[in-house]
């Protein structure tokens, strides 16, 4: 069965803000490799204010290093889904619309052939974790303490075991922790 | 020069304890052999333990009646040990001395010995000597566990450090110890 996995930035305190970080090839090369893995790319309206038209523009006129290029077009051609109750439309490429039934949605695509189901963005994953449907994180620690922002898995109150895989350094300080769902305990 | 290394274990979701004062069920998820070594390591190497005033309390219950906890609780108990509290009168835990003021004073005097001194739990001091700029090191164990709620080891009301990362260390049951310098150019 396909698996529901979540890559994202993360600082030592646990907050995921975008501006915080180090956004080097280092980093978009794993997040294309991660997008690769992938098939579908998941995420909300937030997300998708922040991602586009950005993304596709560098997408088009490959402005940024080779590997931030790269991400882009990944990112740029992957078939996307945009979960939102108040957008109307949305127009970047390859992206439907959601607008209801996020876990029915996910559980159908998770019983369909195809590559892993990206998760892209915080609420998204919030709620995801919540129901126990992801598999698998990837946490990017930034060595950084944020001191303010909003924390991955605020507004999770349940306990969620998780297991660790494996790890790797980015010459940047970053620290890729890969869990996945510890199936035993989470049932 | 010896430094102030803050070591703690934490969660995913950044919690140092549970919803509940002392409650640290989850560090047996990671506890065993390899912390353990870690761990008298690091006391056979320490000047002095620094604690807050709640941190403190519940240690000195703890380590004063331990039992089954061998060499690490013959460390606990003879390390000279500081604690920083307005409100305590008396710290009757051995080898400790009550300090009251003075934070910067206190810790500069600590770190002229060459060995390095630590801070555990604490999570209001540890923000206070955050603030300025008093840890050289941040040693964390990320233990594989999101918990749910609890007390964050981070707050989330100060500026933003910089860090540099100096290593990474996985333990055999999936705890993960980070270790990091405190950047100068903050």
């Amino acid at each position: 069965m396909r698996k529901v996995v979540f890559g994202i930035n993360i600082t030592l305190d646990g907050v995921c803000d975008y501006t915080n970080g180090i956004a080097d090839d280092e980093l978009h090369e794993y997040f294309t490799g991660l997008l690769r893995s992938a098939d579908i790319d998941i995420f909300g309206r937030n997300t998708y204010h922040l991602m586009y038209p950005y993304w596709h523009d560098v997408a088009m006129n490959k402005s940024e290093s080779k590997a931030v290029n790269e991400f882009a077009s990944t990112y740029d051609s992957i078939p996307k889904i945009v979960f939102s109750k108040t957008l109307t439309s949305v127009e970047w490429n390859n992206t439907t619309l959601l607008r209801s039934n996020l876990q029915e949605e996910i559980m159908k695509l998770k019983q369909q052939p195809g590559k892993n189901i990206s998760i892209g963005s915080l609420s998204i994953a919030a709620f995801l974790t919540q129901l126990g449907l992801i598999d698998e994180y990837y946490l990017l620690v930034h060595p950084i303490i944020a001191g303010k922002g909003p924390r991955l898995f605020d507004g999770i109150n349940n306990k969620i075991n998780l297991t660790l895989v494996d790890t790797k350094k980015f010459a940047s300080g970053v620290v890729v922790l890969h869990y996945i769902k510890n199936k035993k305990e989470n049932q | 020069m010896g430094k102030l290394v803050m070591w703690n274990l934490m969660t995913l979701d950044g919690y140092f304890e549970g919803t509940k004062k002392w409650d640290l069920d989850f560090h047996n998820k990671v506890w065993g052999d390899e912390l353990e070594q870690l761990s008298i390591e690091q006391l056979r190497q320490c000047n002095s333990l620094v604690f807050g005033r709640v941190t403190f309390e519940g240690m000195a219950a703890y380590w004063t009646t331990a039992t089954g906890e061998g060499e690490v609780a013959g460390f606990m108990n003879s390390i000279p040990k500081i604690v920083f509290s307005r409100t305590l009168t008396k710290a009757d835990w051995n080898n400790t001395r009550l300090v009251k003021d003075n934070i910067a004073g206190e810790i500069a005097t600590l770190k002229q010995s060459k060995k390095d001194s630590y801070i555990f739990g604490s999570a209001d001091l540890s923000a206070t000597l955050m603030k300025l700029g008093l840890i050289d090191e941040y040693r964390i164990c990320v233990v594989p566990v999101v918990l749910g709620g609890g007390t964050p080891l981070f707050k989330l009301n100060s500026e933003q450090l910089k860090l540099q990362l100096l290593s990474t260390q996985v333990l055999k049951n999936g705890g993960v110890i980070l270790r990091y310098a405190s950047n100068t150019n903050n």
